[in-house]
């Protein structure tokens, strides 16, 4: 995974919005998977369009406060929802 | 086989029957099955069979799969029965939610213990009615669609040997094998016919040596949790996931990892009076 590659989300997911978090659920992979605030914005940003690194951006402009950490917060938090299967790569 | 006595059981939307044969395999299912629901209903879900023989003195229990225990010991034979007819059960299960969890009830607030094999959800339960809760289930509860209403399977606990003292009760019915010891808490504690309402989910976790804490859990937690719990996902809409969302947006839930099963009952029994850990950052 570099900062050209472009996440989308895997198709097949319903959502139900708990609180601030976001619980997915995969009928035919029967497999859950729950987001927290950070991973649901991010998840929700996976449109298979913006790279890794325009997710970035956007999210530093967002978030100026945090524009240092938010690289590194992004990155981890995209390799956890491949590993879970909530996105791929395109 | 002449002689065959049966009774049909139901549970959860689903129904099972058992026949039995000879004066053991009598003793035997009253011993399972004395608070399960009676039903005339065609069994969905197949029938089992329990028969003592009259010469060799051998249990045999058989279900549709095939057979599932032969010999001499009454406690595995009950052992046997209770996993197949359980396992039937909960495959049938429908109009509803069907939890692997065990629960129990104090004025009418349930509480549910959610966890797998190991987790120290039966100890627990088996502590609390000590302590004079009602004794819904130490495996299967089902709350039926869109309520707070908790039915258990009452079934006798099935307590694994380093949970025995928790069992170790007067009035208490108890079967003996190799593997396990089934017990019957007395008719006065078990909740049969009642309906408790659903006041909390607790996750227990035994750790030995643990200081027990109970720790509150956020609502897409407990609804993570609730998922990898729920038994009949495939026999309801969406398979079930609206409605496990729903409970966990309505429910309080916390992880009570614990190393002292006394400690632990009295962290429940202060949950349940009102006294809820503060929620975490």
């Amino acid at each position: 995974m570099s900062d050209a590659s472009t996440p989308r989300t895997v198709s097949g997911f319903n959502l139900q919005q708990l609180d601030d978090d976001m619980l997915l659920y995969h009928p035919g992979l029967t497999k859950t998977i729950h987001l927290n605030e950070t991973a649901s914005l991010i998840w929700q940003m996976c449109d298979g369009v913006r790279s890794t690194s325009d997710i970035i951006l956007a999210l530093q402009e967002a978030f100026p406060e945090h524009r240092e950490e938010i690289p590194a917060d992004v990155t981890a938090a995209l390799r956890k929802l491949r590993l879970d299967g909530a996105i791929e790569f395109v | 086989m002449s002689g065959l006595a049966s009774r049909g059981v139901a549970f959860g939307g689903s129904t099972i029957r058992i026949e039995y044969a000879g004066r053991l395999a009598e003793e035997v299912v009253s011993f399972l099955f004395r608070s399960a629901e009676p039903t005339d209903a065609e069994p969905a879900q197949g029938t089992f069979r329990i028969e003592h023989g009259a010469g060799d003195q051998v249990l045999t229990v058989s279900s549709p799969g095939g057979i599932a225990y032969t010999g001499d010991d009454a406690g595995a034979a009950a052992h046997a029965l209770q996993d197949a007819a359980s396992y039937a059960l909960s495959a049938g299960s429908t109009g509803g939610l069907l939890l692997h969890a065990a629960a129990v009830a104090l004025n009418g607030r349930g509480v549910v213990l959610p966890g797998k094999t190991g987790s120290g959800k039966t100890t627990l339960a088996a502590h609390l009615v000590r302590r004079g809760y009602q004794y819904l289930t130490d495996e299967l509860v089902f709350l039926r669609e869109g309520g707070l209403a908790m039915r258990g399977c009452p079934r006798p606990l099935n307590v694994k040997p380093s949970g025995r003292a928790a069992v170790d009760a007067e009035g208490w019915e108890r079967l003996d094998s190799p593997s396990a010891t089934l017990v019957l808490p007395p008719a006065s504690q078990l909740a049969a016919g009642v309906e408790p309402l659903l006041a909390a989910v607790v996750f227990p976790r035994f750790r030995e040596g643990a200081e027990s804490r109970l720790t509150p859990l956020k609502a897409g937690e407990r609804g993570l949790r609730l998922m990898a719990v729920l038994l009949n996902a495939r026999n309801l809409d969406e398979h079930g996931f609206p409605a496990v969302a729903e409970l966990a947006r309505t429910t309080p839930g916390y992880e009570l990892i614990y190393g002292d099963v006394r400690e632990a009952g009295e962290l429940v029994t202060a949950l349940l009076a009102g006294d809820p850990p503060a929620p975490t950052a």
